[in-house]
């Protein structure tokens, strides 16, 4: 029998990670996001799949959006340390070693690539890999500390899960993904800087060139607006693909009228109005946008599931 | 009867959080098998 003893002793000032510090590395939020946005992309698409093959692809998905979250987490570790959102992360803290987080971060990048060309088809693993690599690298590595634009092309990274997720079950991309990628691409950016607003001095502090830090407040509150009004038609228009129907149509306008009001008001406002109310109105978009997201995706899962108990019905398809 | 370290009890934890995520993958597999050899019974090359 081995005496673990001194081991204790020599580890009782060191972190020990629990099981719940690697799932935190797993980034769970973003994750969950992820997770439905690739459900509403496989529930929409056009595809005879069986639910278990269509469930291991969605894991696979799941899994490789977790990996990439590792491998943010373990290159950003000393910007983490330094910003107040993030400086409770499992590697900052020292409750996960770096070396751990990268490992975990290549070993699941590999195994979910691997797995879902198995489950599904070598598209959809090549478009899982290809998402993990613009995500750690050309996003992480490259854009963020490089960039004010580094959200604007980085959000091509979380746009790409209903793509993949449609590859899965259909074995090929069509229009109707790409306009989801489009209407996640064209929500990242009024989502991330309605957050750097009010963030802005935890990004100047540890030089992120975010578009506050860079542009100034006044700049990115145009901005904000400019996207969500890019973003209004492009929303609307899955309404009128084979994955749309009456629910989309009527949940993405009704929440893309409430999301263009509410980044109007943010635009409306300036610094010293902002700070009189402690970022409420910026606050509220950013909340409001993830919600928005989830409507949105959620409305493909509703049409697919009047299909499914009305049968097919008629309906414009124009893209 | 010793008590145990708190730090046994945090790899007791992490030990089996491993073990049920082993034993779902290995579930997982082992149900997409089977499905997809119904779905191509009697083409093993489909």
């Amino acid at each position: 029998m081995t005496d673990i003893t001194p081991d204790l002793a020599a580890r009782a000032g060191a972190a020990e990670p629990g099981f719940g510090d690697y799932v935190r590395l797993l980034k769970p939020r973003v994750m969950s996001l992820v997770i439905f946005t690739a459900l509403a992309g496989m529930v929409a698409a056009p595809s005879g799949v069986h639910p278990v093959e269509a469930l291991a692809a969605l894991v696979c998905i799941a899994v490789g959006a977790g990996a990439s979250g590792a491998l943010n987490m373990w290159y950003d570790a000393d910007i983490d340390a330094e910003m107040a959102r993030t400086k409770g992360r499992p590697v900052p803290t020292g409750q996960v070693e770096p070396g751990e987080a990268l490992g975990l971060g290549l070993g699941l990048s590999l195994i979910s690539v691997a797995m879902l060309g198995v489950f599904a088809n070598p598209l959809a693993a090549g478009l899982l890999a290809f998402t993990i690599f613009f995500y750690a690298v050309v996003y992480t590595m490259w854009l963020k500390r490089a960039t004010p634009q580094n959200i604007v092309i980085g959000g091509a990274a979380g746009a790409f899960p209903p793509v993949i997720a449609w590859a899965a079950v259909t074995g090929e991309v069509t229009l109707a993904p790409v306009l989801l990628f489009l209407v996640i691409f064209l929500w990242t950016p009024p989502h991330f800087w309605a957050l750097a607003l009010w963030r802005r001095a935890d990004y100047a502090k540890v030089s992120v060139p975010m578009l506050p830090v860079v542009a100034g407040d006044a700049e990115t509150r145009r901005q904000i607006w400019r996207y969500s009004l890019m973003l209004a038609p492009v929303a609307v228009a899955p309404a009128f693909t084979v994955a749309g129907g009456p629910v989309y149509l009527a949940v993405s306008v009704l929440a893309t009228a409430d999301f263009l009001r509410r980044a109007w008001t943010v635009r409306c406002r300036d610094e010293r109005a902002a700070e009189a109310d402690r970022f409420g109105a910026e606050k509220k978009l950013f909340g409001v946008s993830i919600v928005y997201l989830f409507a949105v995706f959620g409305a493909l899962i509703g049409d697919a599931a009047l299909r499914a108990a009305l049968g097919p019905f008629d309906w414009p398809v124009w893209f | 009867m010793r008590k145990d370290h708190e730090l046994h009890t945090r790899r007791r934890g992490r030990n089996l959080g491993v073990l049920a995520v082993l034993v779902a993958f290995v579930v997982l597999l082992f149900w997409v098998t089977i499905v997809k050899m119904g779905s191509h019974a009697g083409n093993p090359w489909g």
